[in-house]
């Protein structure tokens, strides 16, 4: 199979450097942090759901930088992320949780105790559609 | 199996894999939203962004002839799909302002990880090879957009 060889090898490296550019990793943290009310209100339903279920890894003390870089929740209080990056963050939070993509499955695979409930679920879903609102004056 | 046997199998597979039919994604220069149309991208940011970007995420996609043969076809005419669903430039001005502000959001986190342009891509177009500071640029060009929006 000599001559072939190249055109195989082609194939096959594609479809490696495919499958390796699709896998994401999943990320644990064992850090919580808290979150000052500063600029976005956080009401204390919310605020208890968020620290219980996401703070591990959206926050600025979280280990793993890829969670934290899409989300950081240390961001909304202290003035860090732009009125343009907030519409961003709870637009993308609405759609993570509606696709139930958060807490991700690996992660509650392993830690059970993580996986929202449809009212948490819904809470949150409620006060970002909300806030984004808001800040987006629409 | 002779070798010349094998040669001649070889080049029926790859001509028969020829006929197996897969669309290609269509290509437009005209599209009165965007980005580039309705926006002022400063010039440095366009240049980079048609370069790296446009040949996927925008209907202005150019096909190198390779591209057009099996198996790399298949791989390049699915990325070009998903791309533009994801986002696709030449319909910029039909987002809703929070949306744009969700698309800046991306372009910034994954151009500054190097998520974006695929791995792939700069070994077949070695100018779209984004230097650090190109992907600081871009990052920072879609920040600022994403502010000007809600200001």
């Amino acid at each position: 199979m000599k001559k072939s060889s190249p055109i195989l090898a082609l194939i096959f490296v594609t479809g490696i450097s495919y499958l390796l550019l699709s896998y994401n990793e999943a990320s644990e943290e064992e850090y919580n942090t808290f979150l000052k009310e500063d600029i976005i209100e956080i009401p204390d339903d919310v605020h208890s759901i968020l620290e219980n279920k996401c703070f591990e890894c959206h926050t600025s003390k979280s280990k793993g930088s890829k969670s934290k870089l899409k989300l950081n929740f240390d961001k909304f209080t202290n003035g860090d992320y732009s009125n343009g990056k907030l519409v961003s963050k709870f637009g993308k939070i609405t759609k993570q949780l509606n696709n139930n993509k958060m807490p991700p499955k690996k992660y509650i695979g392993k830690h059970p105790e993580k996986k929202m409930t449809t009212d948490e679920t819904k809470l949150i879903i409620d006060w970002a559609t909300e806030q984004r609102g808001i800040l987006s004056g629409e | 199996m002779s070798r010349r046997k094998k040669t001649i199998w070889f080049i029926i597979i790859a001509i028969l894999i020829q006929l197996y039919p897969v669309s290609r994604p269509e290509v437009s220069q005209d599209n009165p939203d965007d980005l580039m149309k309705n926006i002022d991208v400063p010039a440095d940011i366009s240049t980079i962004l048609k370069s790296t970007c446009y040949d996927c995420h925008s209907n202005e996609t150019y096909y190198p002839w390779y591209a057009n043969i099996a198996p790399i076809k298949w791989l390049v005419y699915d990325d070009v799909v998903s791309a533009r669903e994801e986002l696709n430039f030449s319909e910029w001005n039909g987002l809703t302002k929070m949306d744009m502000a969700e698309k800046l959001d991306d372009i910034s986190t994954e151009v500054l990880e190097e998520e974006m342009p695929l791995k792939i891509y700069p070994l077949m177009h070695p100018k779209a090879k984004l230097s650090k500071a190109d992907r600081e640029a871009i990052s920072e060009w879609a920040e600022l957009f994403a502010e000007e929006l809600f200001e």
